[in-house]
């Protein structure tokens, strides 16, 4: 059997698919409730693919991610409030074009274009990251440093708020990672003793806790109360997206380029991209007078670039190991566990699972159209849900989900220490996931570092010896002195004005 | 409470100082130059710049205002009755779930929290043994998760 008959077989198995069904409706519910995230989705979801076969683990998460995307614009839709930080962006227009009876158009262009943006991320995906890939065959430790800082700078300088909150929060991150034994010399750091810390801070406990324990905090304090949500029509939803996608092409089109681009980029995912998509989308308008007022333009460009932002996201996390974005961050550390080690060989040496997954993609956002239009249909049972029902239920949800990583309460305990500290950072505008990324990449960081020092004897030069080290330095310096060369900028300008 | 930049600077500050002692500790690979100190030794300078940053920030913009400003949720003692009851009820579980067992640990902890949700009792006890059983079959049965059995009653899967 050819490596794609394989690839498919893995796939279309029956299985695979059924969890796919279940992962996208679970997807669907949890991005349609305000308050709950996709990155919440995929942090729940990551105890439960702990037991499944690598194929079917990757495409519960893939699938659910995708559709929590695409179903938080459901309640901006119908209640003014975004089900997801993703689609905050065009609640303002997607609401009042519900409130002025056109529903099924904004509802519908969002669905659609959600799939083409998702399609479209996939699509680059699937082209782009083996020839990266296959580039990166060439990398040793020395650009794989700079491609892991230059990965933690951009999650800094992208994250909306201030920057030295961000680098507070990567701060925090790398603190948690240095934890226990895992490092140069194989002493034990920052444990105190005990000895459930030797092996360091387990990453699926603490994603949990700073993603989802949080937000059950936050319920607490601040509670989401939902209004009477608008009641949807689904009356010529998806017809009446021929019309709209014959008047906005190009902005499709930008909103899909912009999305995938933006999700590549490490740290920055479908929140960022939806907001630069949407601002993109009323510079350039022919009628930018119209945003926020009910107009389609913008929920064409944003719902595209949200979605492929969520493909786009894979592409660094595939061919190098680095998170695009949180979603993948998570994902990288399941993939490791089913032994899907990411990096340049997996092209190689697992091509069936890479191509499987490829497919999976594709299937997933095609599965959207079905699943989506049932979500907007079974909308006002879902949004009828209780919250205050929801978050202890949640909570639950986290403990099962931190003691099975672990087997033990320690697991709990961490989850719980985390949910704390995502609370207290949320409440001090300390964003989530540069932390994050500083968990993921810290042990990345050092390892590449040591090794390369080992290698040039301490050396510290040796990392702009190498041409593509050098250029990947360079720019790494580059971006940090970004800021830096703006505020020179502005004055500049300024004096002269 | 939300610290204003010059706190959040001054703590950063004190957490690097603390770090960069703590790092001193540990030892570089025999023969190298660097090791087990130089992540922790890195962090503590980046903090200490950022700490920095944020207490020059801090002074240029925030001249005049409270080091910390108090959000309208903190000054309601019911939030904080809340997040605190939330944050025990938790710990609880931690600490009872071994003894109790999954079973009775979990059924008060959902009761508990929906009760501090605001939902009624007779609402509450249903739909929290509902969803304990229906967890306890997924994680306990199907996904084979070592769920504590406890010493008091636990369901007979």
């Amino acid at each position: 059997m050819s490596v794609l008959a394989q690839s498919f077989a893995m796939v279309f198995d029956p299985q695979v698919l059924l969890v796919m069904l279940l992962s996208g409706a679970f997807g669907l519910f949890v991005g349609a409730i305000p308050g709950l995230t996709a990155t919440m989705a995929t942090a729940l979801l990551v105890p439960i693919t702990f037991f499944m076969e690598p194929i079917a683990a990757i495409a519960s998460i893939v699938t659910a991610s995708a559709m929590a995307i695409f179903s938080g614009d459901i309640p901006g839709a119908l209640l003014r409030i975004p089900g997801t930080p993703a689609s905050a962006a065009y609640v303002e227009d997607s609401y009042r074009m519900t409130r002025a009876g056109r529903g099924p158009e904004a509802l519908g262009a969002l669905l659609v274009f959600s799939v083409i943006g998702g399609i479209f991320g996939t699509i680059v995906l699937i082209v782009a990251s083996p020839i990266l890939a296959e580039m990166a065959l060439k990398f040793s430790s020395f650009e794989y440093f700079w491609l892991v800082l230059l990965g933690l700078s951009a999650a800094i300088f992208v994250s909306p708020g201030s920057v030295p909150r961000g680098l507070v929060a990567l701060i925090i991150g790398l603190v948690a990672a240095s934890v226990g034994m895992d490092n140069p010399t194989a002493e034990p750091r920052f444990t105190f003793g005990n000895l459930d810390l030797l092996g360091g801070i387990s990453f699926i406990p603490a994603m949990i806790g700073l993603f989802a324990l949080a937000e059950v905090f936050r319920y607490f304090v601040h509670g989401h109360k939902l209004g009477a949500p608008l009641r949807p029509s689904t009356k010529g939803m998806l017809r009446s997206q021929i019309g709209v996608l014959r008047r906005y092409p190009k902005q499709m089109l930008r909103g899909n380029i912009t999305g995938t681009l933006i999700g590549a980029l490490p740290g920055a995912g479908a929140d960022i991209a939806a907001w630069i998509s949407y601002a993109m989308s009323k510079r350039f308008s022919r009628e930018p007078e119209k945003f926020g007022k009910g107009h389609v333009e913008g929920l064409v460009e944003a719902g595209a670039s949200n979605n492929a932002a969520v493909s786009g996201a894979w592409i660094p996390a595939l061919v190098f190991g680095i998170p695009g974005d949180s979603i993948t961050a998570i994902v990288i550390g399941v993939l490791y566990i089913k032994g899907m080690n990411p990096g340049p060989t997996i092209f190689i040496n697992q091509a069936e699972l890479i191509n499987a997954l490829f497919i999976v993609f594709l299937l997933a956002n095609l599965l959207m159209i079905p699943l989506g239009w049932l979500a907007i249909r079974a909308s006002t049972t879902i949004l009828a849900v209780p919250q205050k029902i929801l978050m202890p239920i949640i909570t639950l949800f986290c403990i099962v989900g931190a003691f099975a990583i672990t087997n033990s309460v320690f697991g709990i305990i961490l989850m719980l220490a985390f949910g704390v500290l995502g609370f207290l950072m949320e409440e001090n505008d300390i964003p989530i996931a540069p932390a994050i990324l500083g968990l993921v990449l810290g042990p990345l960081l050092e390892q590449h570092f040591i090794t390369s020092m080992i290698k040039a004897d301490g050396n510290l030069l040796s990392f702009f010896e190498r041409p593509i080290a050098a250029g990947l330095g360079i720019f790494t310096i580059l971006v940090w002195c970004a800021p830096l060369i703006r505020r020179i900028l502005i004055r500049r300008k300024e004096a002269l004005t | 409470m939300r610290l204003g930049d010059r706190a959040l600077g001054a703590l950063t500050l004190l957490g690097a100082i603390g770090l960069f002692f703590a790092s001193r500790q540990f030892s570089p690979i025999p023969g190298q130059k660097y090791g087990a100190e130089t992540l922790p030794l890195v962090i503590s300078i980046l903090a200490g710049a950022v700490g920095i940053w944020l207490l020059v920030q801090g002074l240029a913009t925030e001249r005049g205002a409270a080091l910390t400003t108090t959000p309208d949720w903190a000054r309601e003692p019911a939030a904080w009755a809340k997040i605190m009851a939330a944050i025990i009820v938790i710990a609880g579980y931690i600490l009872v779930s071994d003894w109790l067992g999954f079973t009775i640990s979990s059924l008060i902890l959902v009761a508990a929290l929906m009760l501090l949700t605001g939902t009624r009792l007779l609402t509450a006890l249903p739909v929290a043994l509902a969803t304990v059983i229906v967890v306890q079959f997924a994680f306990g049965k199907l996904l084979l998760v070592p769920l504590p059995r406890g010493e008091f009653l636990s369901l007979p899967w």
